[in-house]
């Protein structure tokens, strides 16, 4: 009897640890990705290499609200996707930062560093604001920038 | 033996034991007590102050004094921009009670404009600060409100939440009329205005719509210096703005919301969607996609439109006589009576004035841009030689060739309305003798620039019996005149009512019953 308690005791404590080291990220990427650990820390949360050679960030995007959390994934050429994880942005102004057609604007190929406007595009790099949210649009721009720059480090 | 020592040990133990009880028991009961000070609510306190200027003199008062007055808790009903409702318990101070310190009162004031820190600021207009208190609040259902509010919240029972000011920072009290003019001397069609002036690409959200700037509109349309301008959308939403603002942003003219004001350093609660008038001094633009929108439709014919007199009433305007002006310069005046039976009717991006069966064909104007008011009786200009004309009672027409846009009859009543009467002083050698006379007339200069020609080689001008003469532009001045009075008396020969006068010591060239005008 004593020995069964031992032997439950110790499964359920490798149960427990097992659930406490399991990444809970790895809900948002392609489950065939390797935990760069050593790219983590400050703002990036987690970084994966992908079997595609491209790179995942999850990032923490410092937006008008705590709680901003990108994903971004990037290769040698392109932003290959951007999606908010999480945010507590205001639904009609920095909430908008979860359309396609804001985020389309980062994707595909990317320069050194991306620059925020407020009218118009004029020249490629160029990501124009959300209307009414120029902080959230800061936030991610300069949280996809810090994708660039390790990526490219 | 051992048996009693080891009951002395537990009967110490046990006293011991009972004695640890009661003095845990005493410090957890201290412990609560004071845990209950602790967890006492620290009083609010916020650094900094509410600045409040337009009194005799600008004052600022604490955050912190604001916050000892005495307070109201209600209930006050808010509405979102998308009309939503809702409900909540605000405690705070009434301005009236902050402003009584300084014996004034919201209703002192034309307007109250709020200011938060981050810049936003909203103008409260006299219909709501004479029957409604704005309250400077700090606490919101019970609770100290979130940084992102404090330290006050100025918040309106029954109103936009726009008015809702978080973090406000400064109050202006406004009096008297900030430049509204109720009398408009030009009516200006906006989508027709903006389609003269540089259309740029502007990002709304998902689309790039087009916008023209703000300081190029006004420069181009307006002719009075002024402070502000005065918004109406088409929900009846009015909202004043000042110049500096104005010129710094753009009126997106395209896509959603359009006519909308905003500008890419204006928070977006101070943008003004579904613009249906703006007025700036003496000028004022109407927004016809808006007007659709504000006015039902009327009809004439097969055309469908704004009728005239739903746009004169909704301005405020009334005249004997209205100038209409197309885009290209034409021009054609209705008097109301007629002008308030015909409609605006938009055709291929185009804005035409559509008059009832019966009614001259020329009131059909395309291309509508400019509506002008006339002045009963039109004042002089301050020059010596403009005498008053309004007696002259000669009907007459003189029909001018070679504009751009074909012909024009220029007519006595135009002429009465539109220009200054001047008078020139002639001396003339006839038979050896000095003949000296005093005319009165209108410039040819002045009729040419009515009808926008702004450069020609020469002019011929040709009486009712068929004579011509063909001057050269630098034969034609300032004295150069079409005189309808003579010595004082108005010419009223039929063959004669109007004449060319020239200031040149003879009269060869002075055509007597001039009839037409060629520009060349």
């Amino acid at each position: 009897m004593k020995k069964f308690l031992a032997v439950l005791l110790i499964v359920a404590l490798g149960g427990a640890l097992y659930l406490i080291n399991q990444d809970e990220y790895l809900a948002f990427v392609d489950m065939n990705v390797t935990r760069m650990r050593k790219h983590e820390g400050d703002e990036f949360v987690r970084v994966y290499a992908t079997k595609e050679n491209s790179r995942i960030y999850i990032i923490d995007a410092q937006g008008y609200n705590p709680g901003l959390m990108l994903k971004v994934e990037i290769d040698d050429e392109d932003i290959k996707a951007l999606e908010i994880i999480s945010h507590n942005e205001t639904d009609k102004y920095g909430g908008y930062a979860e359309q396609e057609w804001f985020r389309n604007r980062f994707l595909g190929e990317y320069p050194d560093k991306f620059e925020l406007v407020k009218i118009r595009k004029e020249a490629p790099g160029e990501i124009v604001a959300l209307t009414g949210a120029t902080i959230t649009t800061r936030a991610i721009i300069d949280a996809v920038n810090l994708c660039i720059e390790n990526y490219g480090g | 033996m051992q048996l009693i020592y080891v009951l002395k040990i537990m009967e110490v133990k046990m006293k011991k034991l009972k004695g640890l009880a009661i003095l845990l028991t005493f410090l957890l009961v201290f412990a609560a007590c004071s845990t209950t000070e602790v967890e006492q609510p620290n009083e609010l306190s916020y650094e900094g102050s509410l600045k409040i200027a337009g009194l005799d003199s600008d004052i600022e008062v604490s955050y912190n004094d604001i916050y000892s007055m005495e307070s109201i808790t209600e209930e006050f009903l808010g509405i979102s921009s998308s009309g939503e409702e809702s409900k909540n318990t605000y405690t705070g101070v009434k301005l009236n009670d902050v402003l009584a310190l300084y014996g004034a009162g919201q209703s002192d004031f034309s307007f109250i404009r709020l200011t938060a820190s981050d810049g936003y600021a909203i103008d409260v207009p006299h219909e709501i600060i004479s029957q409604k208190d704005i309250v400077l609040a700090y606490e919101i259902n019970g609770e100290v409100m979130e940084e992102r509010s404090l330290p006050l919240r100025a918040v309106i029972d029954g109103e936009r939440s726009m008015y809702y000011v978080s973090k406000l920072a400064e109050i202006t009290l406004v009096s008297g009329n900030l430049d509204v003019s109720s009398e408009f001397e030009k009516i200006v069609i906006l989508e027709v205005a903006a389609n003269t002036l540089t259309l740029e690409d502007y990002t709304y959200y998902e689309s790039v719509d087009k916008a023209i700037r703000g300081s190029e509109l006004l420069e181009k349309f307006s002719n009075q210096e002024t402070e502000s301008v005065h918004f109406m959308a088409y929900d009846d939403f009015e909202k004043t703005e000042m110049l500096n603002v104005i010129n710094q942003g753009y009126i997106k003219m395209t896509g959603e919301n359009s006519p909308l004001f905003l500008a890419p350093e204006l928070p977006k609660g101070m943008h003004t969607k579904n613009i249906l008038t703006m007025d700036s001094g003496d000028v004022v633009f109407l927004s016809m996609h808006s007007a659709h929108e504000y006015f039902e439709e009327s009809q004439i014919g097969e055309f469908v439109g704004i009728s005239f007199e739903n746009i004169l009433r909704l301005l405020n305007i009334s005249s004997e006589m209205y100038t209409l002006e197309a885009a290209d310069g034409f021009q054609v005046d209705i008097p109301q009576s007629d002008l308030v039976q015909t409609i605006i009717s938009e055709s291929n991006g185009s804005f035409r004035v559509r008059a009832p069966e019966g009614m001259p064909n020329n009131y059909n104007l395309k291309d509508l841009m400019v509506i002008y008011p006339q002045d009963p009786v039109r004042e002089s200009q301050g020059s010596t030689d403009v005498v008053d004309g309004e007696g002259l009672t000669a009907n007459w027409e003189i029909q001018v060739d070679g504009l751009v846009d074909g012909s024009f009859t220029f007519t006595s009543d135009r002429a009465k309305s539109r220009l200054d009467l001047v008078e020139l002083n002639t001396s003339v050698v006839r038979n050896d003798e000095t003949l000296e006379e005093a005319w009165q007339g209108y410039r040819v200069l002045d009729v040419l620039s009515f009808l926008k020609v702004e450069d020609f080689d020469s002019i011929v001008f040709e009486s009712g019996d068929g004579f011509k003469l063909e001057l050269p532009a630098s034969e034609i001045n300032e004295n150069s005149i079409l005189a309808v009075v003579r010595n004082g008396e108005e010419m009223t020969d039929l063959d004669n009512l109007i004449r060319l006068v020239l200031d040149t010591p003879v009269s060869s060239n002075w055509i007597k019953g001039v009839v037409r005008l060629t520009v060349k």
